[in-house]
């Protein structure tokens, strides 16, 4: 508490100095950011240096965040820990952290006096620490003028060092989406998982609390940095291209140190915008329109419908190539079926097929009589039916087709979800379904950790997808929350959550979950399925799986 | 003094580790020697026979590739395993193989690099294109990728599977021509150790 009470009192400090002066600090803090994260030297020029006495690196390989982190905060990889590096860590005196039996294996680092300026040029330029201990010979030795390092030392202060908005000496603020146009179902199913959580984490942070304070050894490894969880949830009015201007209302009145699961209707978009402008970690939405342009803040599980197009595309590759192929996309305008339709457009554009376009209009499911007028009319092209799976009620009808029966009908498991195994009448044997989840047959596997949890607390099942996913976001982020102790960073709650996927037993309904730094979708593989030949109703999967 | 007794047996734990350890290094493979003398050494060395596993993988330039024939026959080989997401030991890995490449480029050696991606997922082609221009990788050097049983197969056969990727381990690979067993390096040796290596299992 003296420590930020200091740091307060220094940005109070910083804060009135004159202006000149502030703009020249301002200067050499982003002078110091893009040294820290890109390696690049005020004179424009990639930073070098060596590592390992003499391999030479160059800012590429080797800029400070690459193992540094964008919090700062470190990290460790194969055995090698890598210490922070913000402002509270370096330019205080550091105690050994541990007692003196314990030292030799621990993975604490040992103690040495704040740095300066010049102490920190030494361990930048040469390698030795502020209590001239020789660094380890992994961190680089670097080329650096003193006005770079007067830059990065200048940035190294301001990493991490103040709570980030949203968490207080007594609690955490998170936040979850619950738009009104979701599925209300579905968004109370999923609300009721993370509540269920959250009550949990809360009734457990008393016990957490008084093991800090009675435990022997415990006060020696972990702060007192318990904070109960306020669960905001967030009922965002209409359409999603509205949401951004609510997002930031909502924000301004109870900024939140994280977002976690969510749901609602439309492109996800607003939602990773705001937490891109905000700062604020995104975890686990559960959407069919990610964004995946790897922004830091946002993570998701899979690609939903994007993905999937993309995989149709690669499996359709060879057909689409080598006949003239027609391919007939059926869908709402407006609907995640048109957003498919598009990123199917873009995936096959260099394709000769010819892509046609069929919009159902109306509120009732299309008819067996559009259906049977599809195939007659088109003849026997590839069905590619982005619909509900309330729009496929009369899919199957068309019996006695002939020559007229599509050679293929595509559906998606993300739009249409059980809808799309249940399809009967001829037309079955002709479907195949892309889907980003765990093989059918395996997937109730998968759900057994969510089913041993809701049990005890009365929680029933009605949209196990929805809930899985629910229980894997709010898991990670209740064990990264955890794991960061003391370190509130909003950067090192998303490196935390980046490097623990893989080790997380639950993977809710995915075949196989794995993050790495920077990663931004958890899911990569997409499947697609037939019905099996052996079975009356089962599945089975064309080919393997398909990577990212 | 359930205090006392919690600590007398964490000591006693720790020191039992101890003795293990000390203990262990005496049957450990042989530490090879460090141009630091005296300093701990960075890396150890070990000889070994891996039968390379029979995949197709798919190289960054696009062009796919039979394992046996990349890494398992008579030519001059090093391997490494590295994913391009990596942010603190494949680094490394590569700035070493960069510049081991380079210098013996320059000596006009043909032996040639592979780096194989323990992230096969994420590490398609493209990703392991713009990653080999990011490390500045040679004409000799190439990065490939697969289907991730093939990558399991091999990364079993090289005994490098660590669970989580974020476990692997720094490794290096050295096979000169003609030799049956290869030389495993585990840790980060220094270019001039890598390049003593190498030319001292050349006249072994």
């Amino acid at each position: 508490m003296v420590v930020l009470a200091l740091l307060g009192l220094q940005t109070l400090i910083l804060a009135v100095a004159a202006g000149a002066e502030g703009d020249a600090q301002a200067d050499k803090v982003s002078a110091g950011q893009r040294l820290y994260r890109e390696g690049i030297l005020s004179s424009g020029e990639a930073v070098t240096g060596f590592t390992h006495g003499d391999i030479p690196i160059f800012a590429s390989q080797l800029a400070c965040e690459s193992c540094h982190r964008r919090s700062g905060l470190g990290s460790s990889e194969g055995g090698k820990v890598v210490p922070p590096v913000t402002g509270q860590a370096l330019f205080q005196d550091r105690e050994h952290e541990q007692q003196a039996p314990f030292r030799s294996r621990s993975m604490s680092v040992g103690g040495r006096p704040a740095y300066e300026l010049s102490s920190l040029a030494d361990a930048l330029r040469l390698g030795v620490d502020s209590g001239g201990n020789e660094l380890d010979p992994l961190m680089p030795r670097y080329d650096m003028s003193d006005s770079d390092v007067e830059a990065l030392y200048a940035y190294l202060e301001t990493l991490a060092s103040e709570l980030p908005a949203g968490v207080d000496d007594s609690k955490v603020h998170l936040a979850t989406i619950a738009a009104k146009n979701a599925d209300e179902s579905e968004r109370e199913s999923m609300l009721e998982i993370l509540k269920a959580f959250a009550a949990d984490k809360n009734a457990d942070t008393r016990n957490e609390s008084g093991r800090s304070v009675r435990g022997p050894y415990f006060r020696a490894y972990m702060d007192v940095s318990y904070r109960k969880w306020d669960l905001h949830v967030w009922e965002l009015e209409g359409p999603s291209e509205t949401w951004f201007e609510q997002l930031e209302a909502l924000y301004e009145e109870q900024p939140v140190f994280a977002l976690v699961s969510g749901i609602g209707e439309g492109s996800w978009r607003p939602v990773h915008d705001f937490c891109a402008v905000q700062e604020v970690p995104c975890i686990f939405p559960i959407t069919d329109r990610p964004v995946l342009d790897e922004d830091f803040y946002s993570i998701y599980l899979s690609g939903g419908v994007y993905r999937e197009a993309k995989a149709v595309a690669e499996h359709l590759n060879d057909k689409l190539s080598e006949e003239p192929a027609l391919v007939i996309q059926v869908y709402r305008a407006g609907s995640a079926g048109e957003a498919m339709a598009e990123a199917f457009l873009k995936a096959a554009e260099d394709s000769s097929a010819t892509i046609e376009a069929v919009r159902v209009a109306g509120s009732d499911p299309p008819s067996a009589n559009f259906w049977e007028t599809l195939y007659r009319e088109r003849g026997p092209g590839i069905v590619l039916a982005w619909l509900g799976s309330d729009d496929l009620e009369n899919l199957g009808s068309g019996a006695g087709l002939g020559p007229a029966t599509p050679s293929l009908v595509i559906l998606s498991d993300t739009l249409s979800g059980d809808g799309a195994y249940s399809v009967t009448g001829p037309i079955r044997q002709q479907v195949r379904v892309v889907s980003l989840l765990e093989l059918p047959e395996r997937r109730e596997r998968g759900l057994l950790r969510l089913r041993t949890w809701v049990k005890p607390r009365g929680i029933e099942i009605n949209h196990p997808r929805v809930q899985a996913d629910a229980f894997l976001a709010v898991t990670l982020a209740g064990s990264a929350v955890k794991h960061m102790r003391r370190n509130f960073s909003r950067e090192y709650m998303i490196e935390i959550v980046e490097h623990g996927l893989d080790n997380s037993v639950f993977r809710s309904v995915y075949p196989q979950l794995t993050l790495g730094p920077n990663q931004r979708l958890a899911s990569k593989s997409a499947y697609i399925l037939r019905p099996s030949p052996d079975a009356e109703d089962g599945w089975v999967a064309v080919d393997a799986a398909s990577s990212y | 003094m359930i205090v006392l007794d919690t600590r007398t047996v964490m000591f006693a734990f720790s020191l039992a580790t101890c003795l293990l350890l000390g203990s262990l290094a005496h049957i450990a493979p042989a530490v090879a020697e460090t141009s630091g003398g005296g300093k701990e050494p960075n890396y150890t060395r070990e000889t070994v026979s891996y039968r390379v596993p029979d995949v197709e993988l798919i190289a960054h330039d696009g062009n796919s590739v039979s394992l046996v024939s990349a890494i398992g026959g008579e030519k001059p080989v090093m391997v490494n395993f590295v994913f391009t997401s990596c942010t603190t030991i494949c680094p490394v890995l590569s700035a070493s193989f960069a510049e081991v490449s380079r210098r013996l480029g320059e000596k006009g050696d043909s032996i040639e690099f592979v780096s194989i991606s323990i992230d096969p997922e994420y590490d398609t082609q493209e990703k392991l294109a713009e990653y080999a221009k990011r490390m500045g990788a040679g004409e000799s050097w190439r990065f490939l990728t697969g289907n991730p049983d093939d990558i399991f197969k091999v990364e079993k056969a090289f005994n490098t599977y660590r669970g989580n990727k974020m476990n692997h381990l720094p490794l290096t690979f050295i096979k000169v021509r003609g030799a049956e067993e290869w030389v495993r390096l585990e840790g980060f040796p220094s270019v001039d150790e890598v390049l003593a290596e190498y030319g001292s299992a050349k006249n072994s």
